[in-house]
């Protein structure tokens, strides 16, 4: 209670209420910015539909669980040259290639980890959207959950008060 | 409790800041350099066949990159404008002996390269001849120039991504070469 009015009556000094201000005005536009890459990324992946229906007449299957198969691993998997883009999306000609590659391994009867393992031996973890779980990205899947459970202690710590 | 106080007032600030030196580090870092995957050093050049560029009639397979020297593998094409500057400086290496120079010509067409070995010069002892890429995949491959040492066991111990310069050749290729010769 006590540190919580003082925080009040040093807000009311000028240069500590400006350096709030301006602080939180910085961290406003950092965060705007980056919502209007999301926004950017977000026009791609409508296009993607238009794509989507035609990919059967390029890469016929004749069962539906190969056609099922082939869009959800090109949707798991990067283009290498355009990076921010998935196999499905990506017009470059190295993606061409892997998803013709995709086409005839699933065509041979190559299951999703099959697959997988392949591309992921020639080109790194890089190569799928979904990171797999090993030492170095032990941080990546945790710190989310870590900073959820700090944010509820916090929470509850509050309440009780 | 004071203390505390000002420590509220500032967290905008320390948050800002640290998204700051995240960025700037950002700034550094090239996001198109692709890591080189742990699985492809230190394994053996999977198993294939292909024509040759020079003699449509031939085939090579594996063991072609397995040679009593160190084995150089130049991922090229005509079209590439990166592989025309390191050009020159394969035509150095080769003329020096000290590896056995391959080309893998990748997703170009004979009508292309020929002209273009016949203008430049060929450094190549051998060249495969790949137009779909399909060997490019097999070899991870995702741009041109690429170059690959392979050691005597037919191993590959290094991937150099993009053109090779004098000083590349110099402090980083020739040295592992000569480290390589040695076992």
């Amino acid at each position: 209670m006590m540190h919580r009015l003082i925080t009040l009556r040093l807000l009311k000094s000028k240069l500590w209420s400006s350096v709030y201000k301006v602080s939180v005005i910085l961290l406003v536009i950092v965060f705007t910015s980056y919502q209007d890459d999301a926004n950017a990324s977000e026009s791609v992946v409508n296009q993607s539909h238009q794509y989507e229906n035609t990919s059967h007449q390029i890469y016929p299957f004749t069962s539906a669980t190969q056609a099922a198969q082939f869009d959800s691993l090109i949707k798991q998997m990067r283009c290498l040259v355009c990076q921010n883009e998935n196999l499905a999306d990506s017009n470059a000609d190295l993606a061409y290639d892997l998803r013709q590659k995709i086409y005839e391994m699933i065509k041979d009867g190559d299951s999703d980890s099959e697959i997988k393992r392949y591309f992921v031996d020639r080109y790194g973890d890089f190569i799928l959207f979904n990171p797999p779980l090993t030492r170095r990205t032990i941080v990546l899947w945790f710190f989310p959950g870590l900073l959820l459970l700090l944010g509820f202690v916090i929470l509850y710590r509050l309440v009780r008060r | 409790m004071k203390r505390l106080a000002h420590l509220i007032i500032i967290t905008p600030l320390i948050i800002f800041l640290f998204i700051v030196c995240c960025l700037w580090r950002g700034l550094n870092h090239d996001p198109h350099a692709i890591p080189i995957p742990p699985s492809l050093i230190n394994h053996p050049v999977p198993k294939f066949t292909a024509a040759t560029l020079l003699d449509a009639n031939k085939t090579v397979n594996q063991t072609i990159l397995k040679n009593h020297l160190i084995t150089m593998l130049n991922v090229f094409a005509s079209w590439c404008t990166s592989c025309q500057v390191e050009h020159p400086i394969l035509m150095d290496i080769n003329r020096s002996h000290t590896v056995n120079l391959v080309g893998l010509n990748y997703k170009d067409q004979r009508n292309d390269v020929l002209p273009w070995l016949k203008k430049l010069g060929n450094p190549y002892q051998t060249i495969i001849y790949d137009p779909q890429g399909q060997l490019g995949i097999n070899l991870g491959v995702y741009g041109t120039p690429e170059t690959f040492i392979i050691d005597s066991q037919g191993i590959i111990r290094y991937k150099y991504i993009g053109p090779i310069t004098p000083d590349i050749w110099q402090q980083e290729l020739l040295p592992l070469i000569t480290s390589l010769q040695k076992h």
